[in-house]
């Protein structure tokens, strides 16, 4: 399989849960270093969209390939691949900067300077060791948006990433988005923020009635 | 690829907290009711010689109820969460980037919580025995005659070391099996409670099995494919063997590769959804 010049290709995918259909025949094509926005009602299936392109979950049917790999026959995740999806989940006895560092302890290595600066990316203080239990909607959401961040991916999948934090951290979120793209990120977010999409995306499709569809 | 970093998380995350705590208690208690019977039958039978503190463990540990029902059912308990993961550990997924490597990871942690495990239980259990009595390869002269702590273990089953290595040694093969079995119904029905049922009902199955009594696999080859014939080495009321150990070593040899293998195939299959169980 070639190099494609999209980062991410869906072809005729379906899904279906507890044999209902939440979509089908969506087909997708996302250049690098974009950023592509889905909106959509709640329960269209946004969130299982971007769990199928990071291979969390299996599609019914069709193809997903993402930098040219199949998903599933070619490897199991996509390569460097930040995601964020439905709620983000912590050690909520742990610090902001120690969950941080168990996953960077996983993957790539990270020292502790890069997980100061995801930190201030998104709002919070390496310097805070208050354990997560304490924090707030938004605070964990924006932790969320540290974790997917944390590798410099080539891939970002958001699900709703603004949602429940407030407008000053907005602008840093969309500010540190628009300079991924320009590194050569691709960014695939799901929102029902119109004015998030008009801002940040330079392609849009709405997730509705079980299809995808360019928006207007 | 870090299966080290994923064994260390899943160390912190699931070892480190407070259920953990349990086998101390546990142990503690069960240590102090052996050293009371050892206590007991060293005055009754011969007092003037001292106890054992591995015949402690040879009554404790070779005792079906406590085996099944308090052993056996914490350890079922304490890894009975370990699958399907959370949002968290869906975030390990991705950073592992196989199914195959978290599976093996998987059953890596299962066997090094199987040792933390009896490490745990079995410190516990020794120190209120150890305080009263101490190792020793020789059978006590009260072991040699009371039924009630050894019955027939020094006669059968070669010295106290012997029959220590003996049990332990099958417990913790049978742990190891049955944790990876509890995994694999989580993973098949997505819920952490469900492997802790199928676990338990296994467990309540096969004391139901020991209440027959008799030779321990001695009752045609049906008796080769039931788990309380491999579980114990035998049971202190039957302190004999019908069923050669090579069996019992090839029951969980098969055991734990249909699990190996099963979970490597689920793990293939499976989706990583949202689970609902708060973290931690």
């Amino acid at each position: 399989m070639g190099q494609s010049q999209n980062a991410v290709e869906l072809i005729a995918i379906k899904k279906n849960f507890n044999k209902l259909t939440i979509f089908e025949d969506v087909n997708l094509q996302i250049p690098t270093a974009s950023i592509t926005g889905v909106s959509g009602p709640n329960g269209a299936g946004k969130s299982m969209l971007l769990r199928i392109i990071c291979g969390l979950v299996k599609p019914t049917e069709g193809q997903v390939i993402v930098f040219g790999k199949r998903i599933g026959i070619d490897r199991d995740f996509p390569a460097r691949t930040g995601a964020l999806i439905d709620t983000p989940g912590f050690l909520p006895g742990y610090s902001a900067a120690k969950n941080l560092q168990i996953l960077a302890d996983i993957g790539e290595k990270i020292d502790r300077s890069r997980i100061e600066e995801v930190l201030n990316i998104v709002g919070l203080d390496i310097k805070n060791q208050q354990p997560l239990h304490t924090y707030s909607v938004g605070m964990r959401k924006r932790l969320g948006i540290a974790q997917a961040i944390l590798e410099e991916p080539d891939l970002l999948l958001l699900d709703e990433p603004t949602d429940s934090i407030d407008q000053a951290g907005w602008k840093n979120v969309y500010e540190y988005l628009i300079q991924l793209k320009e590194k050569g990120c691709t960014i695939l977010l799901t929102s029902n923020n119109l004015d998030e999409i008009t801002i940040l995306c330079d392609q849009a499709y709405i997730l509705k009635n079980k299809k995808l569809t360019a928006a207007g | 690829m870090n299966i080290h970093g994923f064994l260390k998380y899943q160390f912190n995350h699931f070892i480190l907290r407070w259920r953990w705590i349990l086998p101390i208690p546990v142990g503690l208690c069960l240590g102090y009711w052996a050293q009371k019977v050892i206590q007991s039958a060293v005055s009754s039978y011969a007092p003037a010689s001292q106890g054992n503190a591995l015949e402690a463990f040879i009554w404790a540990f070779g005792k079906p109820e406590i085996v099944y029902f308090v052993v056996s059912v914490l350890w079922i308990f304490l890894i009975s969460d370990l699958t399907p993961e959370g949002s968290f550990g869906q975030q390990i997924i991705l950073r592992l980037g196989s199914r195959n490597t978290w599976w093996m990871g998987k059953v890596l942690f299962v066997l090094l919580s199987t040792f933390t495990y009896a490490l745990v239980l079995l410190t516990s259990f020794f120190i209120p025995v150890l305080s009263k009595y101490p190792f020793s390869e020789t059978w006590s002269t009260a072991s040699l005659n009371s039924s009630g702590i050894n019955l027939g273990y020094s006669t059968m089953n070669g010295s106290p070391l012997q029959a220590f290595w003996n049990i332990l040694i099958f417990l913790i093969i049978g742990w190891f099996a049955i944790g990876l079995l509890v995994q694999i119904i989580n993973l098949i029905f997505k819920q952490r409670w469900f492997g802790f049922l199928g676990g338990i009902i296994i467990i309540i199955c096969s004391m139901l099995g020991t209440i027959d009594g008799g030779p321990i696999g001695g009752n045609g080859i049906a008796s080769f494919f039931l788990l309380q014939n491999h579980l114990e080495f035998t049971p202190l009321w039957v302190p004999e063997r019908v069923i050669p150990e090579i069996y019992s070593w090839i029951f969980w040899a098969v055991w734990v590769l249909v699990c190996l293998v099963t979970g490597f195939i689920i793990s293939r299959r499976t989706n990583f959804y949202t689970v609902k169980q708060e973290e931690g």
